[in-house]
């Protein structure tokens, strides 16, 4: 037996409007990517990918997806994706971060990746108060424990 | 006096030798519908993709045969969407692909003419 083999895609959905959350849901997602997919790849995208396209995770709160394709076409999903402009009436655009070949892989980058923007955000802070609680949520999601309780209290300070 | 040519590495362009049937024989189209049904065919099948792909009509004459040239990298596409069309309108169409090559003078002889015809 072989089995069959996947690519993960991570993306980020970047909504138009600041609204908190989107009620976008993962069946609504599907039908936007399939859709993008027979657009610029015509029935041969559609039936090639039909098999194995499937929205494994949204986070309506990070606007996180998981999306999964046959890895012998998913060159084909990514190409198709920029031309995803609303989801649900939100006009918005998926920005691809990471292409894996398992969901764990996708996950140790998403973790990464959460970490990197935490440091950006800190230098976009402005007042004091917004600085110490992006501060806090840097040393919540470093794994030394004993260092978070010392400096912690240093904040606290 | 024979002069022999040796094509190396892979073909740049193919050449394919063309007929387009309808079921309605009496149906006459000029050279402009039959490069949009080809797009129409490539648009179908593989998308916006496909019809991005340059197909030459190099020659078009009434009884609606054609020679067409593509590049390699479309070559394989613009045959399977040939093959898979079936209907202009509502007009029934097929393409019929007598010959392929990837030298333009090959297509001056046909050695499986009794076969095809």
């Amino acid at each position: 037996m072989v089995r069959f083999k996947n690519r993960y895609i991570l993306c980020e959905l970047v909504f138009e409007d600041d609204f908190l959350v989107h009620p976008t849901e993962e069946r609504n997602l599907y039908y936007k990517i399939k859709e993008a997919i027979a657009k610029a790849h015509g029935d041969y995208g559609v039936g090639v990918l039909q098999g194995g396209l499937s929205v494994k995770y949204l986070n309506v709160y990070t606007n996180i997806v998981f999306i999964r394709a046959r890895r012998a076409y998913h060159k084909l999903v990514l190409s198709a994706l920029p031309f995803i402009r609303s989801i649900a009436k939100y006009s918005c655009f998926l920005n691809t971060l990471h292409v894996g070949g398992s969901i764990r892989s996708c996950q140790k980058f998403l973790q990464k990746y959460g970490r990197q923007q935490l440091a950006i955000l800190l230098r976009k802070c402005k007042t004091q108060e917004e600085k110490q609680e992006v501060q806090k949520s840097i040393l919540n999601c470093s794994l030394i424990e004993k260092d978070q309780v010392t400096v912690e209290d240093d904040i606290g300070d | 006096m024979m002069e022999r040519i040796v094509s190396k590495g892979p073909a740049e362009y193919f050449y394919i030798k063309t007929t387009l049937e309808f079921k309605d024989e009496n149906t006459s189209i000029d050279v402009l519908l039959f490069k949009a049904i080809i797009v129409k065919a490539l648009l179908s099948l593989y998308g916006e993709v496909g019809a991005a792909i340059t197909v030459d009509v190099l020659k078009f004459n009434d009884r609606l045969e054609a020679i067409l040239r593509v590049h390699n990298s479309g070559f394989r596409k613009l045959w399977s969407a040939l093959t898979l069309y079936s209907c202009y309108g509502d007009k029934q169409c097929v393409f019929r692909v007598h010959q392929v090559s990837s030298c333009l003078m090959a297509l001056a002889v046909n050695t499986r003419q009794d076969a095809i015809l």
